[in-house]
């Protein structure tokens, strides 16, 4: 008999694939998704909804302008996880054109401009989230106001109107995070202890409801690790790199300098610790990279947050480590099984 | 799919010592191992190729020439041949080119051998010659004899074994490994050999012990092979040795690689650019063991060998000793013929087996599985999408390279590069592939930039030796000149000289 299908090998497949993966960490998300809409009301969903539908329109229409397959690779589910990525970054009641300005910058400037997955050396949603950080300051540091009285969460339709814009946001709505607002009485010359008590409602951990967001994101951070979906030394470095000059500088200066536990737990550390820097394709590839990236990733987001001009940092620690990864993978090639001297110096002769 | 193969596919890898075999696969191994052997009967004609791993045999025999079973039908140069022998008596009907399967499918010369039907199916290990007993015979003696056998690495890497033994001859060898590891899904062929003829491994191991005036040997075989390292074990109780030892090894792929079930058995890592020889170490498959017995015991060189005939295409799957040459299409036709859905058929196992368009290839010494599957278990192949740098591809890898960064390299071309992450050292086990979620066919392009390795240090090497032979004849010139001005000076001087004198 002839005529038989040949194929390559191996003949079977684990039946890992990338839109699998981009599923599941979607899915991750859920958790602080939700602690999101318990705290801020429904805004985060609209965001994720115009997010979402952006993403995917960008998407199309830059695979149709080079000339590339478009529902294969929709199907692959990484431009509607990168705009998720962002409506999850951005206040609760960013306006509208905000969100499509930062989809557009994610999707079309960071990644089809590069070439698409797999080619953009920095993280898409960060790039977006920065991009309008930086054209629009003004709406971004505008959260919705914690503490929340039962009935004082915005519903569907006040949410939609400060989205759309169609109402201007009352000030009852408004108000700073706590990384912010610790960081403006720090400059005051407040002292720490009575800044976060001035803060407002102490939360589980005087974090008036952060804590809960970065709890939720921990639960999905952890499912990830467990499934193995994410590389573990990314974020643990994270948290050791965020933690240990935390911890070294609140022993030092205890009354200008926050703990770890605040760092931890407020802010997007979480999100960016499990979610954000694990993005394999702008991360390090080698295992002693991986490390060195995650705690890059978390010591820049310290001396950001606690010297820079931002009260949160987690975006541009990201992307400045997105910056040393080629360097990083280059330089910490593991050995090889019986290699018996470490790996040569890349740039040295054969 | 079965109930354990979904749970193998959603459980992490296990991870493990450095070494061995870490990729959990479904292993499928009951489709073929339940049957006993079962002997396949001759074929109407058999198709023997002349030339193993690329050696430089020669044909001894003619077309039209009467030949006897065992009868060799080869020579070579002892170095690096592996001899071919008459699996039957019959005729020799010509001598021509015919596709050939070892790692890739090609046209390569053959010994074409029309049976005669003398003697029958059976009788293959009648009438032994005198053997004299190995093990008080010397040690060169045995690789003279294993030569004369044919043998060759039956794990599929066809390396003849008394070259080992030559080069390992220069070396001091304390440890021989015999593998039954057999971690590749649906092979079964080793594992009933171990259960059906334990003698004939334990026999070939302590053969291949004094062979080698080697210390000890250890035979490793993965614990889920339950019933063969029973029936090991109790050889080894009838036939004590002390230089012998049974270790089971974690089930894990691929956990018989060379340097992997030398790492798990013995602690030892082979040096990345040196062999196992290196470190005193020799490793042969449980079937060259088996097979190595025969030769010296009984006086029976390589004829046949046990192949597992399985997967869902094929009615009745399991494992048959066949006559080395006999054509595929006969040997599923002894497994009760393909199913109505078989769609591709795979010379060797599925990780690292080699797809065939049709069934008229032959049975080599290095085929080791037929493996036929259906429709629905080929639909399963997705289109390669871009690469995602997950890195799932580097935890797999037995052999702890980057075959993220290797294709990346190869893609562009770099060859300094690849051959600075070591491609060399890949082993094309297929688990990088098996496990990459974006289906890129990894080992498609570890071979591709192999070869061009291959080609660009050929090139440099016919560089090298041009510009030496150019130095050379530069150097040659000078001096012929250089000697032609001194023998001028000299006649000048003595013509001189006789005119003054």
């Amino acid at each position: 008999m002839s005529g038989f299908v040949t194929g390559r090998s191996p003949a079977f497949h684990s039946r890992r694939s990338v839109s699998r993966i981009m599923l599941d960490v979607g899915l991750a998300l859920l958790p602080g998704l939700l602690t999101l809409v318990w705290l801020f009301g429904p805004g985060v969903l609209i965001n994720a909804a115009i997010a979402g539908g952006c993403a995917l329109g960008f998407e199309a229409a830059m695979l149709a302008l080079r000339q590339r397959p478009i529902l294969p690779t929709l199907r692959d589910h990484s431009a509607v996880l990168s705009a998720l990525l962002l409506a999850v970054a951005l206040p609760p009641h960013t306006p509208w054109w905000v969100t499509v300005t930062a989809t557009f910058f994610a999707i079309v400037v960071a990644k089809q401009l590069y070439g698409g997955l797999g080619f953009n050396p920095f993280n898409p949603a960060m790039v977006g989230y920065v991009a309008v950080l930086i054209a629009f300051p003004q709406a971004m540091t505008h959260w919705v106001a914690v503490p929340i009285d039962a009935g004082a969460t915005p519903d569907w339709r006040q949410a939609l109107a400060h989205i759309l814009q169609t109402a201007s946001t009352p000030d009852t709505f408004s108000g700073a995070t706590p990384l912010d607002f610790i960081r403006t009485e720090l400059n005051r010359g407040v002292a720490l202890a009575d800044a976060e008590h001035a803060y407002g409602q102490p939360g589980l951990l005087a974090m008036a409801g952060w804590e809960w967001i970065n709890l939720a994101f921990l639960l999905g951070g952890i499912a990830l690790l467990a499934r193995r979906r994410i590389d573990g030394r990314i974020p643990l470095g994270v948290l050791i790199g965020i933690g240990v000059p935390a911890w070294i500088g609140h022993l030092i200066a205890p009354q200008s300098m926050a703990s770890p536990t605040l760092h931890w737990l407020t802010g997007a550390t979480m999100l960016g610790a499990f979610f954000i820097a694990t993005d394999p394709v702008s991360a390090a590839a080698t295992p002693t990279g991986r490390w060195l990236f995650g705690l890059g990733v978390g010591g820049l987001t310290w001396l950001i947050r606690s010297f820079g001009g931002y009260p949160d940092a987690m975006a541009f620690a990201v992307l400045l480590m997105n910056l040393v990864v080629p360097l990083l993978d280059q330089y910490t090639r593991p050995r090889v099984l019986g290699e018996r001297s470490a790996p040569q110096n890349p740039d040295g002769p054969p | 799919m079965t109930l354990m193969g979904r749970l193998h596919h959603w459980l992490p890898p296990r991870r493990q010592a450095p070494h061995g075999g870490i990729l959990r696969l479904d292993n499928r191994k009951t489709a073929s191992n339940t049957t006993a052997i079962r002997r396949c009967t001759l074929p109407p004609t058999l198709i023997l190729p002349i030339a193993q791993r690329g050696g430089g045999e020669q044909p001894i025999v003619k077309p039209g020439q009467q030949v006897q079973r065992n009868q060799p039908l080869t020579v070579g140069t002892f170095a690096h041949d592996t001899l071919t022998h008459a699996p039957c008596s019959g005729r020799i009907t010509e001598l021509t080119s015919h596709p050939v399967a070892q790692t890739d499918i090609q046209r390569q010369p053959c010994i074409i051998l029309t049976p005669d039907g003398a003697d029958r199916d059976g009788d293959c290990n009648a009438a032994a010659p005198d053997c004299p007993d190995p093990l008080s015979q010397p040690p060169e003696d045995i690789a003279r004899r294993i030569h004369a056998a044919g043998i060759a690495g039956l794990g599929g890497a066809l390396f003849p074994t008394h070259a080992k033994l030559a080069a390992a001859g220069r070396r001091a060898i304390h440890t021989v490994i015999i593998n039954g590891a057999e971690c590749e899904p649906y092979l079964t062929c080793d594992d009933r050999l171990m259960r059906e003829r334990p003698q004939a491994v334990i026999d070939g191991a302590r053969i291949l012990i004094r062979a080698l005036r080697a210390e000890r040997a250890l035979l490793g075989v993965e614990d889920n092979k339950r019933q063969a390292l029973t029936a090991l074990r109790e050889a080894m109780q009838r036939a004590p040795c002390a230089q012998l030892n049974l270790h089971p090894l974690p089930t894990g792929y691929p956990s018989g690689g060379e340097r992997q079930i030398i790492a798990s058995l013995t602690g030892l890592t082979v040096p990345a650019d040196g062999l196992p020889l290196d470190i005193g170490v020799a490793c042969f498959n449980v079937g060259t063991a088996a097979a190595v017995h025969q030769a010296l015991r009984q006086g029976q060189p390589l004829t046949h060998r046990i192949v597992t005939v399985t997967g869902d295409g094929v009615a009745r799957p399991g494992n048959f000793d066949v006559p080395i040459g006999t054509p595929i299409a006969h040997v599923i036709a002894q497994a009760g013929g393909y199913t109505a859905n078989a769609r591709r058929l795979i010379i060797g196992g599925p990780m690292m087996g080699v797809s065939a368009a049709s069934d008229d290839l032959p049975v080599t010494k290095g085929t080791n599985c037929l493996l036929v599957l259906n429709q629905s278990q080929i639909a399963e192949a997705a289109p390669a999408r871009a690469c995602i740098r997950c890195g799932q591809c580097a935890d797999v890898c037995p052999m702890q390279l980057l075959p993220q960064q290797l294709y990346w390299h190869g893609k562009a071309g770099d060859l300094t590069q690849l051959a600075r992450h070591r491609l060399d050292n890949c082993i094309e086990c297929g688990a990088c592939a098996y496990v990459c979620p974006s289906h890129i066919p990894l080992v498609d392009y570890f071979q591709d930039g192999k070869q061009e390795l291959t080609r660009l240090r050929q090139r440099q090497a016919q560089a090298e030796h041009t510009r030496r032979r150019v130095a050379a004849r530069a150097t040659r010139i000078s001096r012929e000149a250089a000697e032609r001005q001194a023998r001028l000076a000299r006649k000048k001087a003595r013509i001189t000289g006789s005119a003054d004198s």
